[in-house]
């Protein structure tokens, strides 16, 4: 019994020593995760109350506009797509120099945490948003102006 | 096999143990067996042997009832706590800390891993709360719109859409 006991203690400083190594390689596991990407689809679309109706390459996405909005023209004005790094920006240029930035910040199961901006001809920030979005769901960011209507920027991250 | 190798796995306190004929027969072959590979260790088990010996060959002392008398009040005075000796705290060294506190370096390296652990998953953001549940699959977290340009989220009645919408003031 005594011998068992004393066995058992020289164990100790083995676990130890594994503890202190998993401790020191835990955040290797962070840095592996910020090497993946995320897949970022953009449709930048016009919309405006003139005549044009909707443009069809905006596909399935064309009918949930317009139960969203009151336009009568929806024309695909641009179709970015880019995969940043986690926590890496990525930009698209907009009409009227503005531009699309979009920083993904984390990933998990399916799940994808983006903060997004759109930047002025300036340089500033004129809405930044964190969203959270499951994988093949869209967000809109709208608003801006454009010729006589309005920017709508769809984001999505495709499945 | 290095002498700082057979210290950290625990046989400094075997060498003790041997050293002080402790040792049942099989486990104190298996330590000759690594004295006979390691000098260090054979110079570290001969010092406890010395000690060991020392201690045990000493012979009793034995004091005069008037020794006694005195001898008991120069502890107690040199044990009052406004001494100097006593001004230091004594303090183990790190060595000690380890080798002879297993268990407590033990729970520190758990600690470290929670903590590390924690601090991974937290800037996974695992702890924060996701919403699986939203049915579109999209959750606004925070918004915050520019200068002279208020924002608002929406979603139309019968629309899977989460619409951001910016109230920028038209460019002419």
């Amino acid at each position: 019994m005594r011998h068992r006991r004393r066995s058992g203690h020289r164990m100790v400083p083995c676990v130890t020593l594994v503890c202190s190594l998993v401790a020191l390689l835990g955040p290797l596991h962070s840095t592996l995760d910020a090497q993946a990407t995320v897949t970022l689809r953009v449709q930048v679309i016009y919309a405006a109350n003139e005549p044009g109706g909707v443009d069809t390459r905006l596909g399935g996405l064309a009918a949930e506009l317009q139960r969203t909005f009151r336009y009568s023209k929806y024309e695909l004005l641009d179709s970015p797509q880019g995969s940043p790094a986690l926590n890496q920006s990525w930009q698209a240029g907009l009409p009227g120099d503005r531009r699309l930035e979009i920083t993904p910040t984390a990933m998990q199961g399916g799940q994808y945490s983006l903060t997004v901006r759109v930047l002025s001809s300036g340089g500033q920030a004129v809405v930044n948003t964190r969203v959270r979005l499951r994988s093949g769901a869209t967000v809109l960011v709208g608003g801006p102006s454009h010729r006589k209507g309005v920017l709508i920027i769809a984001i999505t991250v495709p499945q | 096999m290095p002498h700082w190798v057979h210290m950290a796995t625990g046989r400094g306190r075997r060498l003790a143990a041997y050293a002080a004929e402790e040792l049942a027969p099989a486990e104190r072959a298996r330590v000759e067996a690594d004295l006979r590979a390691c000098p260090a260790c054979r110079r570290e088990a001969e010092a406890y042997r010395l000690v060991s010996g020392t201690l045990r060959t000493q012979p009793l002392v034995r004091m005069a009832p008037e020794q006694a008398a005195t001898f008991w009040a120069g502890v107690e005075r040199r044990v009052r706590p406004d001494t100097t000796a006593l001004a230091r705290p004594a303090r183990p060294a790190l060595r000690e800390l380890f080798w002879d506190y297993p268990r407590l370096s033990l729970a520190s390296a758990v600690a470290a891993v929670i903590l590390v652990v924690g601090l991974t998953l937290g800037r996974m953001e695992v702890w924060s709360p996701w919403s699986p549940t939203a049915p579109n699959g999209v959750e606004v977290v925070s918004i915050e719109g520019g200068e002279d340009a208020p924002v608002m989220v929406f979603q139309a009645p019968g629309s899977s859409l989460k619409v951001i919408w910016v109230f920028e003031k038209p460019t002419s």
